[in-house]
């Protein structure tokens, strides 16, 4: 299939706003709409359908549903030797119907004149018409000399919604395009939403009694005095999974090993939950690479199976990271074998992972296990204290609907210390998980450089962190609001 | 004790200062290690907290001696240091979409 080039939209004499279709190219073998004609040009108003376009509607639009319908036609010998369309033969090709983005600047019609039109790209082009064909504002086709195809375009444009202002509101925004431009740029990005309608419409009315709010401030403070649990900066597709982590307790069993485990003089096994945690902001993260082909195990150089991918990670972690290193806990001698054994079986729930992390080290607890995944929960241990932050991680992979795989750490984690998170602050330019992201991302790049060294492809997926108040966002990771109470609906 | 006598401190709080001001406007992935700083960063934490103490110490004996322009001095320095670090961190922390 081809692709649609250009909305034309034009100004005929009455000053009246038209829009047309003109371009469209085929794969492989295409025509192109000319500004000007030669003997192969067609009046372009034989096909393209008008559409009217008010100020209203302008600062509204932003997509466009277009139907092209395409006739497949012969050429014919004409008059004075040269070729024509056949129009009259055309069979009826195929209809497609395709949403494009209507773009371009609500200022630019002051540099307008009659016969000028606005492309989808913006640009200005200049007026049609040359000897003896139709000229003026009409748009003109012109085909290629090879070419035998006809489109005709039928231009559907039905998501103009209208503002709802006043014929004088009109009027002033006609005499005060900077603030239609405005407008304009503010609704744009909100995807004309009808909360974002009414507001700008009440700013405008503010503006024309002289009072001037800025727009992206105003309508946030709006939003916020409605709901104010509202929270943008959160990531909707994730916020499910992060719940299901910020709510995961872990099950009796590893309680009951934890309990019965040995003790130091300062420090006894025990988890550390979000909640007790003490740190204002709770980080929400997701490192991710895409697998399209899966690597070869180096061992046998057969494919992996996703959990077989995901086994070998896990044995080989160390080799996945960089900045830290996570090995079986062995700081009280009578745990280590056991620990290391289970964690080196088929099944390591409930085995203890001592990380090397500088300067501070940790301790986490596999509390969750699934041939797709497994969780880690951070644990207050002998000889090591507090892991620095409070929460649990997932790792594994999701098949997409595509059939590749996302392999994936996902956490949420809160620092243990407040002076941590206070001090993370200030050295990480105001961005605490700093050393955490960096941490991650040697995740994706590592796992993302074996599987494409190993016959898989691969590529990463940018990374999603997102950093919301603790005491904003908690009743909605511990389940108690709906995720609709921060924007996610 | 002539190793601690006023002179000596003073270069101690000029030199501890501009030392975790050196430290502090390097890139952070050098001073932190995943959730707390590593050895330069802690090395930079001690001296600047040294370095107020000295601030403070001298203070104190520069008002009991009445010497003004000592303080002044040294006061007018570490706000300058102070203030150019918060415009440093400032800016970079916009360049990186943290604030």
């Amino acid at each position: 299939m081809g692709t649609v080039d250009n909305l034309i939209i034009s100004i005929d004499s009455n000053d009246k706003v038209n829009s047309y279709i003109l371009s469209y190219t085929p794969q492989g073998k295409g025509f192109v709409c000319h500004s000007n004609h030669d003997a192969y040009s067609f009046n372009g108003s034989l096909n393209i359908t008008p559409v009217e376009i008010d100020l209203n509607e302008i600062l509204a639009q932003r997509t466009a549903v277009i139907q092209i319908v395409i006739l497949i036609c012969d050429w014919e010998n004409g008059q004075h030797g040269a070729w024509h369309l056949a129009t009259a033969n055309c069979t009826p090709g195929f209809i497609q119907s395709v949403t494009v983005n209507v773009y371009y600047e609500v200022n630019q019609f002051n540099q307008l004149t009659m016969g000028d039109y606005v492309t989808l790209d913006g640009e200005i082009v200049s007026g049609t018409g040359s000897s003896g064909s139709p000229g003026g504002s009409t748009p003109i086709l012109m085909l290629d000399d090879d070419e035998n195809v006809y489109v005709q375009c039928e231009v559907i444009i039905d998501s103009f919604q209208n503002l709802g202002i006043l014929g004088i509101e009109e009027n002033w925004l006609r005499n005060n395009l900077w603030y239609a431009q405005k407008l304009f740029d503010f609704l744009n990005p909100e995807l004309f939403s009808p909360k974002a309608k009414e507001f700008a419409i009440q700013a405008m009315r503010d503006q024309m009694s002289g009072y001037s709010i800025n727009l992206f401030e105003g309508f946030l403070n709006h939003l916020l005095e409605e709901n104010p649990f509202k929270i943008i900066e959160i990531d909707c597709n994730q916020i499910q999974k992060w719940q299901a982590l910020a709510q995961h307790i872990a099950p009796q069993s590893i309680q009951n090993k934890i309990d019965n485990l040995p003790s130091s003089f300062f420090n006894n096994f025990e988890i550390q939950s979000l909640e007790d945690a003490n740190g204002t902001i709770v980080n929400l993260d997701y490192f991710g690479v895409n697998i399209s082909n899966l690597p070869n195990d180096p061992n046998t150089g057969q494919q992996f199976n996703p959990d077989g991918f995901l086994d070998y990670i896990r044995r080989h972690f160390n080799n996945f990271i960089e900045g830290s290193t996570f090995e079986p806990y062995c700081e009280i001698s009578s745990m280590c074998e056991t620990e290391t054994n289970l964690w080196n079986s088929s099944n390591p729930l409930s085995s203890i992972i001592y990380i090397d992390i500088p300067m501070d080290d940790g301790v986490v607890i596999c509390s969750k296990y699934a041939n797709s995944y497994w969780y880690f929960m951070t644990l207050n241990a002998p000889y090591t204290g507090n892991h620095p932050v409070s929460g649990t991680r997932q790792f594994g992979y999701e098949q997409n609907s595509n059939g590749s795989y996302n392999f994936f750490v996902r956490g949420v984690d809160r620092f243990e210390s407040n002076i941590a998170e206070n001090l993370a602050y200030v050295i990480g330019n105001g961005n605490p998980f700093f050393g955490a992201d960096n941490l991650w991302s040697s995740f994706q790049q590592k796992i993302n450089q074996f599987v494409n060294n190993n016959s898989g492809s691969s590529n990463i997926i940018p990374a999603i962190t997102n950093r919301p108040d603790w005491n904003k966002i908690e009743q909605v990771l511990n389940g108690e609001k709906s995720t609709s109470e921060i924007g996610c609906d | 004790m002539k190793y601690f006598n006023k002179k000596t401190l003073n270069v101690c709080f000029y030199l501890a200062i501009i030392y975790a001001f050196i430290i502090f406007v390097i890139p952070s992935k050098y001073i932190w290690g995943v959730y707390s700083p590593n050895l330069l960063g802690w090395t930079m934490i001690v001296t600047f907290i040294l370095g107020l103490f000295l601030f403070f110490l001298l203070l104190i004996k520069d008002i009991y001696n009445k010497n003004v322009q000592s303080i002044k001095k040294r006061t007018l320095f570490i706000l300058v240091i102070i203030t150019i670090s918060i415009v440093y961190w400032y800016i970079e922390a916009k360049s990186m979409g943290n604030v």
